[in-house]
């Protein structure tokens, strides 16, 4: 069976934009079927902060590889032995979160990637090849070269090193962390703050000097998306099913609160 | 979006066999892809003897969608509820077990297809659809053309009525139920028995002259298989979880003695 298409991978390589869906609380394998229905190229499943197990994240993983919704999951800084478990098992894209270094990226690319390029380790039932892989030298270079690696850039240091944070060979996307980095830098909420732009340059400038793809999240009003997509912000998260669920609910107790007929509260 | 076709019963449309993967143990959504690197059309989703919650079928069904692989799942005979909560989540087939005459096979044709051809409710978000679903009307018509209603024949008095039950309109294939028919003759597996080949020659006629599809189920050696095969069965279980695990570990046990004789000879 051919491996499954990155279409995120994809869709950045040809300079389009890639949307997420985020998830936080969604456990079922419905979640990429929304994503897709609502016109998402990628699954965001938050391990930073939502409070997924391995095999529920894993679970969705799977779930979405035949949907062509690309399965992306965010582990905790640290814990890079979830990521490559996550990639064991469907997972085509890993982010990892406040790299400040070049010798962060590294290690991250490394752990990601087969030999000889990485350390990656082989082992148990290739998901991605829908569990019929060719020879394991075939199988690995293909999947070296399908996955996503996407570093979180998030405080000043990294800010400051993004030139040599892109300048790392298995390094795909730099995702700017808006939230964290404006609390990092004292303006905490404020992403159309210059300090804010300021650091889209400076990463949009280290992205396109070294073919990588620059990344958005935390930013959702217009007029900073709009700023940053004018920038070269590419890789983007939507929202999250927290967010979709809390506008939606939002707007229809509004509607049915604001019908003429509707007695006062 | 268009409606997930229902692979098996395209492939039984055309004159060709639908295999099933039978799913007992596995609760991952990695089971329907599985399936598919076996070379199934369907997943046969077991809650009439295996354990499965509503959730864990459905979750199943969800994730079969995708793959092409048509989820179809057996109920217990008086569960006709938890089909249609399995056919509003997913499932493109249901097997209701033990009916023995035309009145129990039209109860179960109705209850599966919304009006006018039945009773079913509307609800939910429509799942074969990947949620993005045409006008109502449009896809009650659609749905109700695009699902397997099966049937299992599994007593003396559902073989004496096997005519009257393959005339019912809305049931597309007359499953056989080996096992328990063999039992409730009095002849417990005895499947070469002149009785069990005149009972299941019974039933293909009926299927045949109504234009409905045959299933000889609970079989699995060459002889059996192939008279089934001549009878006109098409609808056929290859095996499930269960036998392919206990099967393949004792060969690769059976395998791994004989590689450690030979070595220490």
């Amino acid at each position: 069976m051919p491996l499954v298409t990155n279409t995120t991978k994809r869709r950045l390589a040809s300079g389009q934009m890639a949307l997420g869906f985020g998830v936080h609380h969604l456990r079922s394998v419905a979640t990429p079927v929304l994503a897709a229905a609502t016109g998402h190229d990628w699954m965001f499943i938050d391990t930073e902060h939502g409070a997924f197990s391995v095999q529920e994240t894993t679970q969705l993983c799977i779930a979405a590889l035949p949907t062509g919704v690309t399965p992306i999951v965010r582990v905790c800084a640290g814990a890079i032995d979830e990521a490559t478990r996550a990639l064991d098992n469907g997972a085509l894209g890993i982010v990892v979160p406040h790299v400040d270094t070049a010798a962060q990226a590294k290690r991250i690319a490394d752990a990601f990637h087969y030999p000889p390029q990485g350390h990656r380790s082989w082992g148990g039932p290739p998901a991605v090849y829908g569990y019929k892989p060719p020879s394991t030298a075939e199988a690995q270079k293909a999947i070296d070269a399908e996955i996503l690696t996407i570093v979180m850039l998030e405080s000043p240091e990294a800010i400051a090193n993004a030139d040599a944070i892109a300048a790392v060979p298995g390094v795909d996307v730099l995702f700017i962390g808006t939230s964290d980095l404006t609390a990092e830098l004292g303006i905490s909420g404020q992403m159309g703050h210059p300090q804010v732009i300021a650091a889209y340059q400076a990463v949009g400038e280290a992205c396109a000097k070294h073919g990588k793809t620059l990344g958005m999240g935390g930013v959702y009003d217009e007029e900073n998306a709009s700023r940053y997509v004018g920038m070269g912000a590419r890789f983007i998260l939507t929202g999250a099913d927290h967010s979709y669920i809390m506008a939606g609910a939002d707007n229809r107790t509004a509607f049915f609160n604001g019908l003429p007929a509707a007695p006062g509260r | 979006m268009a409606i997930y076709h229902n692979a098996a019963k395209r492939a039984l449309a055309d004159g060709g066999l639908a295999l099933g993967f039978g799913l007992h143990h596995l609760r991952s959504n990695a089971a329907p892809m599985l399936a598919k690197a076996g070379g199934h059309d369907h997943i046969f989703i077991d809650m009439e003897h295996g354990a499965f919650t509503m959730q864990e079928a459905t979750q199943l069904c969800i994730a079969a969608l995708p793959h092409g692989i048509a989820p179809i799942v057996r109920v217990c005979a008086g569960a006709l509820d938890e089909a249609t909560r399995l056919l509003d989540n997913g499932a493109l087939g249901i097997v209701v077990p033990h009916v023995d005459t035309a009145a129990r096979a039209q109860e179960v044709a109705d209850a599966f297809h919304y009006p006018p051809a039945g009773t079913r409710s509307w609800g939910g978000p429509p799942a074969v659809y990947g949620y993005i679903a045409p006008h109502v009307a449009e896809a009650q018509t659609a749905i109700n053309a695009e699902i397997l209603t099966l049937v299992m024949i599994e007593s003396p008095e559902g073989v004496a009525n096997a005519d009257a039950i393959a005339a019912v309109k809305g049931v597309d294939v007359l499953l056989v139920g080996s096992f328990d028919l063999t039992s409730s003759m009095g002849i417990a597996g005895q499947f070469k028995h002149p009785r069990t080949i005149e009972a299941w020659q019974t039933i293909a006629d009926a299927a045949r002259k109504h234009g409905k599809v045959l299933g000889i189920g609970g079989i699995s050696d060459d002889e059996d298989c192939a008279r089934a095969i001549g009878m006109g069965s098409r609808f056929i279980t290859t095996g499930n979880d269960h036998s392919f695990m206990v099967n393949g570990s004792i060969a690769a046990a059976k395998r791994t003695r004989e590689q450690v004789a030979s070595a220490t000879k």
